[in-house]
């Protein structure tokens, strides 16, 4: 006794059966689908809002958002960016803006619990903030001489891997443990799922909001370090719409915005959905503002789906 | 000429999740006449309402409606507790889900009210927002509102609860008006003094079941509490629990100007009072989910200033919510994730204080649910399993935590005769390895059967303690009301 019906296994397999279907669609459609370079260049390009991803599905199984993450992408990419400039090594750098990301995210963390906003707003704020503080340090310039070798974190390879792609798996192996394996993630899914009970049953919900918003800030700033890489530039205005396409990934995997529901499989798989249309509809000609509808319609039917399948369970 | 209204339900039933609320009421009232609907905590009377009101569709019996022409008649109702929109105005919440037109004109809104707030001398401002009114006001403005479009049925849930003397009469005035007007009306109240001046006749429920309908005026206080409690002799206590009686060393000790409370090692103590009595308040102050006020709290001797339920539950003291659903069970997770969140196992205390011991937890998890001989799986979703099976679930959680003093509201809200008998099982287990238990209830042969010392709270205060194998069910009701 106790395993899942069959169709409650069947309704956990939908977003991977869809994004092995569209795998299967797109190379039978194009010819050029199906190569290592391609498929190396999309991890490459969907890693960024991955790594992102990865945070953001913490923060939404704790019943939270984060708007201000595309925007911490551009002031982690030009602190990154200057520290690189100053000939301070790649692992300097990466540790300056991870703890950069970090410090902003605890700040986000610290105003919910204690001006009692809703995330939504606070966050909100944030973003206009940070963004505005990456143009009035960079002067609105992007920061250029970042030195040779650097290129690698984005572009390189680790034996037959796309460091990107080594990078989102130690990350997505990370956050599996940390959801599935430590008290933090577990009072994550808690406080998702009913706060009030939580907090009666002990769970120390401002200690575990302020760590929440951290550790996404932390993985914000590791990915805008590939972000940098890729462009070889500190961008003030990098990251431009990523927490909106993080979210997207979030629920297109299943995680709910009422919290409490949400996984980091379910997370990668929506992410590679959203990367792989955005390929495909480049190798088919598609032009980039219909990719852009076609997302759109793609979040409303996965979620509607969910909701759909849920409702008559 | 049209026949006069009669309102007449028959052998009505309802169960919510295999818990029969409603067993078999029947009542009629007549157009011009106020009947007054009598009984405890729990016997029905707000689920009958609800159907009456058509709220609620009754599972068997008929509801018929006599000399209306239409199929549902009109029925105004007023809540014991005001349900209104705070944001809005007097005028805005009178008129809310029946704006006149679609096109909302303030000025005729406005003046409308007035007109009906006039109509029934009240005086209201009717542009005042609903946020600023005391109390009473809010009783009044519910009652209007339920006048709205002259109802035909006119029900009140506890109109006066919340009320002081003089907006007491300003409502039984305005009922009084209302018959005069040939409105049917239903009366609930606990207040027997209030019942009498009125209604003309009574009728009483018991455990769901009309036990009694009669003139009222033929029965004394004593006939009515003998009707709402019962004849049935309190079931007599098991002789192990007496024999484990002997009050070890105190444990929690609450003082403050109108509570004095001391809880044992080993007992039970019971906790009896109507809803709103203020039992619910008391625990959750001391659990330290809601300002104490002055006061000191002692637990196992220390002072305890904290004022958070982690802190609470680190110095041994858990609380089991009567409200299962806003602050008991996590919607959503597996029965294992609700018993151990309180409590969960760890390895290492390591980043975040602790890697799970998932091994551990499992192994803690299986042995609760046999102990507790919970039916469900580990991890099953705790929504999916019955309200007998979520409270011992809960049960679980917060014996997990080992606590030593534990506040139980209403363990057995809700839960089935069955299971019913399994939580009182595990509470005494847990008095005899010299927990502290203080349990509340509403349903007085309970309390009689299961506590050591029974105390009754009335208005926010102890009112007696008494000794259930020494007292009936009709003078702890008497203490209560």
């Amino acid at each position: 006794m106790g395993a899942l019906t069959l169709r409650g296994k069947l309704d956990r397999l939908w977003p991977y059966a869809t994004l092995a279907g569209l795998f299967i669609a797109l190379s039978i459609a194009s010819p050029h689908f199906l190569t290592v370079q391609n498929l190396s260049s999309v991890t490459r390009q969907t890693a960024v809002i991955n790594i992102i991803a990865l945070g953001m599905t913490l923060v939404i199984i704790s019943g939270g958002i984060d708007l201000s993450v595309g925007a911490l992408v551009g002031f982690c990419s030009i602190l990154g960016a200057t520290v690189l400039a100053k000939g301070a090594g790649i692992p300097l750098s990466l540790g300056a803006a991870a703890g950069c990301g970090l410090l902003w995210g605890a700040l986000s963390g610290t105003l919910i619990v204690v001006l009692r906003i809703s995330p939504f707003i606070v966050t909100l704020g944030m973003m206009g903030m940070v963004r505005g503080l990456a143009l009035v340090v960079s002067r609105g310039l992007p920061v250029v001489g970042i030195p040779q070798g650097f290129e690698r974190v984005g572009e390189g390879n680790l034996g037959p891997l796309p460091v990107p792609l080594v990078m989102l798996a130690i990350l997505s192996v990370a956050m599996h443990f940390l959801l599935e394996r430590t008290k933090l993630g577990r009072y994550a899914y808690a406080m998702g799922s009913n706060p009030e009970a939580a907090r009666y049953a002990g769970v120390p919900l401002n200690l575990c909001t302020v760590s929440i918003y951290a550790i996404l800030g932390m993985l914000t700033g590791l990915a805008s370090m590939i972000e940098t890489s890729r462009l070889m530039t500190g961008q003030p205005t990098a990251g431009d719409g990523y927490e909106l396409r993080a979210i997207a990934a979030v629920v297109i995997g299943g995680g709910s915005l009422n919290g409490g529901e949400g996984t980091v499989a379910g997370t990668l798989v929506g992410a590679f959905i959203m990367g792989l249309l955005a390929n495909g509809a480049n190798l088919l000609g598609v032009s980039s503002f219909w990719q852009q509808v076609l997302i759109g319609a793609v979040i409303i039917a996965a979620v509607g789906l969910d909701g759909w399948r849920k409702r008559r369970a | 000429m049209p026949v006069p209204l009669t309102v007449e339900a028959r052998d009505l039933a309802k169960s919510f999740s295999g818990v029969p609320a409603l067993r078999g009421a029947t009542l009629a009232v007549s157009a011009g006449e106020v009947l007054a609907v009598m009984g405890e905590n729990g016997a029905g009377k707000s689920t009958l309402m609800r159907i009456l009101s058509g709220a609620l569709k009754q599972d068997s019996g008929t509801v018929e409606w006599r000399g209306e022409a239409g199929e549902s008649p009109n029925v105004g109702m007023v809540h014991q507790e005001a349900m209104l929109a705070p944001h809005l105005t007097v005028a805005e919440n009178l008129f809310l889900g029946r704006e006149p037109h679609f096109w909302l004109d303030n000025r005729t809104i406005l003046h409308e009210a007035s007109r009906h707030l006039e109509k029934l001398h009240l005086s209201l401002d009717s542009s005042a927002k609903v946020m600023g009114l005391t109390a009473a006001q809010k009783q009044m403005l519910e009652l209007a509102r339920a006048l709205r479009g002259d109802p035909r049925l006119l029900i009140l849930d506890e109109p006066t609860s919340s009320l002081s003397e003089a907006h007491s009469n300003e409502v039984m005035q305005i009922v009084e008006d209302c018959r005069h007007r040939g409105m049917a009306i239903l009366y609930i109240s606990h207040r027997f003094e209030e019942a009498r001046r009125v209604a003309s006749r009574v009728m009483v429920l018991r455990d769901g079941n009309t036990v009694h309908t009669g003139d009222i005026a033929a029965l004394s206080d004593a006939d009515l509490v003998g009707h709402m409690a019962g004849h049935v002799p309190a079931a007599g206590k098991p002789a192990e629990a007496r024999e484990r009686a002997a009050r070890g060393e105190p444990l929690l000790h609450w003082k403050s100007p109108s509570i004095d409370l001391t809880l044992h090692a080993g007992e039970i103590v019971g906790l009896a009072g109507l809803m709103g009595a203020g039992r619910t308040e008391l625990c959750e102050s001391l659990f330290g989910v809601r300002p104490r006020g002055e006061g000191r709290l002692e637990l196992l001797g220390c002072p305890l200033e904290a004022r958070s339920p982690a802190r609470s539950l680190r110095a041994g003291l858990a609380y089991l919510s009567e409200d299962r659903q806003r602050y008991g069970v996590l919607q959503g997770r597996g029965l294992r994730e609700n018993i151990t969140i309180a409590r969960l196992p760890s390895k290492l205390p390591a980043l975040f204080g602790g890697w799970l011991a998932l091994g551990q937890e499992r192994q803690t998890v299986t042995q609760m649910i046999s102990r507790l001989s919970i039916r469900g799986f580990a991890t099953q979703p705790i929504q999916t399993m019955s309200g007998g099976n979520q409270q011992k679930g809960l049960l679980a959680r917060w014996m997990l935590t080992q606590a030593r003093v534990f506040l139980l509201d209403e363990p057995t809200r809700g839960i089935d005769v069955n299971a019913k008998e399994e939580v009182f099982t595990l509470m005494r287990e847990l008095a005899s390895q010299g927990a502290a238990i203080l349990m509340v209830s509403s349903e007085i042969p309970e309390l009689l059967r299961m506590s050591d010392r029974l105390l009754v709270m009335r208005e926010n205060r102890i009112v007696c303690e008494l000794t259930p194998d020494a007292t009936t069910r009709e003078e702890v009701l008497q203490w209560a009301l």
